[in-house]
């Protein structure tokens, strides 16, 4: 009969082989020892591994086949709506009626360089309002950080 | 490839319970593992080490699902408020009077890979080099895996007042 203290000891220290351990786990479930700890213990192992599982498999077949008909479902809708997107596209641009844009035609090009000139003449004179105003408020930025620096330093 | 599932079953089942600590997340990890291996087809047939294999795949199945079910708890508010069934609180284990359940939520409440060596060690009955080979690591820390959970076991046995049964 093996020492059991010496072989618990050897367990705790992590230095014990699978049959010292087996013996462990069936001495302790055939006798009634006074270390209830480590009786516990391994009677919790042994108990762990009863555990079953009484689950059915669904049939993987049937799973992969309705994995395999959803993206295939999902494929298909796909290009469904695809090509109603398509069609509708399609009838917008021949249906949309061009009447509104030609009554903004101009046919005379002296008249339409004119339009452009005055429209760059507008754009030129915002910008340089624009410009005006954002150098004026750099200026007044760096009137306040004078002012804090002063503050500061008194 | 059916018979193979239905002999090994109750081993997977039990280490994916074991680091889940939830039934239903077991169950669904069986699901899961058993459309990856119908999945492989004829290459599972291939494969060296089945039991290794698909003990591999159990355990990132679990890991994953572990990761998922933190990230819900930390989205949702209401479930901030629940108690997880593998019970990290100390008090929670005390209250238990049941000896079995008193052991199961000690080792539910250790780190991911305590609780591995656990299972595969003393409760199944593996080698070091079967373990070394499902966590992918070597046979030294796999050893070192041991002496760890087993000091953190008699530890929290020691702390949690099984000491007075």
């Amino acid at each position: 009969m093996k020492d059991i203290n010496k072989l618990l000891e050897k367990y705790w220290e992590g230095e014990t082989t699978l049959d010292e351990e087996k013996y462990l786990k069936e001495h302790f479930a055939s006798n009634k020892s006074s270390d209830n700890k480590s009786q516990a213990i391994f009677n919790y192992f042994r108990e762990e591994k009863r555990i079953s599982y009484h689950g059915k498999f669904k049939s993987p077949k049937n799973n992969i086949f309705k994995i395999n008909f959803t993206r295939e479902f999902a494929i298909a809708a796909s290009i469904v709506i695809l090509l109603g997107l398509a069609f509708l596209m399609r009838n917008y641009v021949k249906d949309t009626p061009k009447s509104h844009l030609v009554k903004y035609e101009v046919k005379d090009p002296q008249k339409a360089k004119e339009i452009t000139k005055n429209a760059l003449a507008l754009l030129a004179r915002n910008y340089n309002k624009g410009e005006t105003t954002l150098s004026e408020n750099i200026k007044n930025i760096n009137k306040i950080n004078i002012i804090n620096t002063l503050i500061k330093n008194n | 490839m059916e018979n193979f599932l239905l002999a090994y079953k109750d081993k997977f089942y039990r280490f994916a319970l074991r680091l889940t600590g939830d039934r239903d997340d077991a169950d669904d990890i069986m699901q899961e593992l058993a459309i990856k291996i119908w999945k492989k087809g004829e290459d599972f047939e291939k494969i060296e080490n089945k039991e290794a294999w698909c003990m591999t795949v159990t355990r990132n199945l679990s890991i994953d699902r572990i990761r998922k079910n933190k990230m819900r708890e930390h989205e949702s508010i209401k479930d901030a408020y629940k108690v997880s069934s593998d019970s990290r609180n100390p008090e929670k284990i005390l209250e238990s009077d049941d000896l079995m359940t008193k052991l199961k939520h000690l080792i539910s409440s250790m780190p991911e890979n305590y609780k591995t060596v656990i299972q595969l060690r003393e409760i199944e009955e593996m080698t070091y080099k079967e373990i070394a080979e499902i966590m992918d690591i070597d046979l030294h820390k796999v050893k070192v895996y041991i002496f760890r959970a087993r000091k953190m076991l008699q530890q929290l046995i020691l702390n949690s007042g099984l000491k007075r049964i």
